[in-house]
């Protein structure tokens, strides 16, 4: 198989184990299904244009969601853009499917509060709970040094218990170690 | 309550499992995008254009204003990489557009990079990218083919004008205002800040049908050689190209068309969301707008 067969191969690989999961994290933050097509395109044409230097193995994961994140982030700051990729995938929309990802928000004391907190510490937070990412993998994530995502954790962990009413203020306080 | 069940309880804050957000775009969806995206360029920076949307626009005054603001924004863009507003930062290597600040693009990016990633960035080098926009890379990478080191930073005064004009509570973004209105205020601002030599018109809208604020498919830039570079990075393009939805108070307006329910409708961050285009890489229908700095030569009538 020739080298350029081969690195389409992994890529094909490493793309079906990581749509499904890229997807995720994208319709998790971005309501628009045109913005959510873009984010995914862009996310996975950085993993093709960077496949071979890019971190391979577990910690390709965590490496593309924070990918993924900064292509978000572009476009908070306003920097869209439609993209022939993301056209083409939000072609396919299934309007169905997209309802039922698209459902109202929760308005329980725990939603409020952990919408009051900064972009960062959501980011942080959410990454551990919907993304499942351990401290290792938040580290690749956010491109940061293990103790440093331990404090930004323990911190936002104290900023949402803050954020919590005082009758669900235990929430966060419980075994520290499943948190950091 | 444990540490694993507010886990748990944060987990079901999450409005889509994975396996409901992949079907939201189906198996056949997946497969063309793999399709796509294993058919582009290795190793390079790729640079798509955009697509051209074309949608009912909203106020057919709003769309005059962001003329004049596609048009004074055009003006910046187009011309050389150190006459744009914004910066092309390569953070890890994902691209990040951000608007221009201190006239220094290293700078703008380390802070950008910094905000990004929680870390100093490392030394950066900023540089004309041949398309028409400054991109800065870490010192340490080699950049592509094409790229030349920028010698000096951007046109500050550039900078200050773009922000004026994209302000929403004083600039073109603040309403809907009619030809004149916005040509005044922007022709008010080049004075402002000392930008002499330029000329802002409005072209002649008077079917106000098409949302096309930059079409594609024109072809005759008023002066497209005048430095010859062609403007924008690849996101700064598109801003060029989304169609302005702005959706301003009717009674201030009087002309409230019949609108098809559109994103800025809906969305809460609205203003974020109904920025006017900025013109970069395709070139202003003739009659535009025009800019003729000193010593160079405007073909705009």
């Amino acid at each position: 198989m020739t080298g350029v067969g081969e690195r389409r191969e992994r890529f094909e690989a490493a793309y079906r184990e990581l749509y499904a999961p890229i997807c995720g994290y994208t319709l998790r933050r971005v309501r628009e299904p045109e913005d959510a097509a873009e984010v995914i395109a862009e996310t996975f044409a950085t993993l093709w244009r960077r496949f071979d230097a890019c971190p391979q193995g577990a910690e390709m994961r965590p490496w593309l969601f924070g990918v993924a994140r900064r292509v978000i982030g572009n476009q908070r700051r306003g920097e869209r853009r439609r993209t022939a990729l993301g056209e083409r995938l939000v072609e396919n929309l299934d309007q169905r499917a997209f309802a039922t990802a698209d459902s109202p928000g929760d308005s329980s004391a725990l939603a409020r509060a952990f919408a009051s907190l900064s972009d960062s510490d959501r980011e942080l937070l959410s990454l551990v709970a919907w993304e499942g990412l351990t401290r290792e993998e938040l580290a690749v994530a956010l491109g940061a040094n293990r103790a440093t995502v331990r404090l930004r954790l323990h911190r936002a962990r104290k900023r949402l218990r803050d954020a919590l009413p005082p009758t669900q203020a235990r929430f966060t306080g419980g075994q520290e170690h499943e948190w950091t | 309550m444990s540490g694993r069940s507010s886990i748990e309880s944060l987990r079901q804050l999450a409005r889509v499992s994975d396996v409901e957000a992949a079907a939201v775009f189906g198996a056949a969806g997946r497969e063309e995008l793999l399709e796509e995206l294993t058919r582009l360029p290795v190793g390079r920076r790729v640079r798509r254009q955009p697509i051209v949307r074309r949608r009912p626009f909203v106020l057919a005054v709003a769309f005059v204003a962001t003329l004049a603001t596609a048009a004074a924004a055009w003006a910046i863009f187009h011309t050389s990489a150190q006459e744009t507003t914004s910066v092309e930062c390569v953070i890890k290597g994902v691209d990040t557009i951000i608007p221009a600040t201190s006239g220094d693009p290293a700078a703008d990016c380390a802070v950008q990079w910094k905000r990004d990633e929680g870390t100093a960035a490392p030394p950066l080098r900023a540089y004309d990218n041949g398309d028409g926009g400054v991109t800065v890379i870490p010192s340490s990478e080699t950049p592509p083919a094409g790229f030349k080191r920028l010698v000096s930073g951007q046109d500050v005064d550039l900078i200050q004008l773009q922000a004026s004009l994209d302000d929403f509570v004083n600039g073109l973004n603040s309403s809907c205002l009619s030809g004149a209105a916005a040509t005044s205020l922007t022709e008010g601002r080049l004075s402002q800040f000392g930008l002499a030599g330029w000329t802002v018109s409005l072209r002649d809208n008077g079917s106000a049908g098409s949302a096309s604020p930059a079409p594609a498919e024109t072809k005759q830039a008023p002066r497209e050689k005048a430095t010859g570079t062609r403007a924008g990075t690849s996101t700064s393009s598109t801003r060029a190209r989304r169609p302005s939805r702005c959706s301003q108070d009717p009674i201030r307006t009087g002309e409230l068309r019949p609108a098809s329910p559109t994103r800025c409708d809906r969305s809460p961050s609205a203003a974020s969301r109904c920025r006017p285009p900025l013109p970069t890489s395709a070139p202003p229908p003739t009659g535009w707008a025009s800019r003729s700095p000193p010593g160079r030569t405007s073909s705009t009538p």
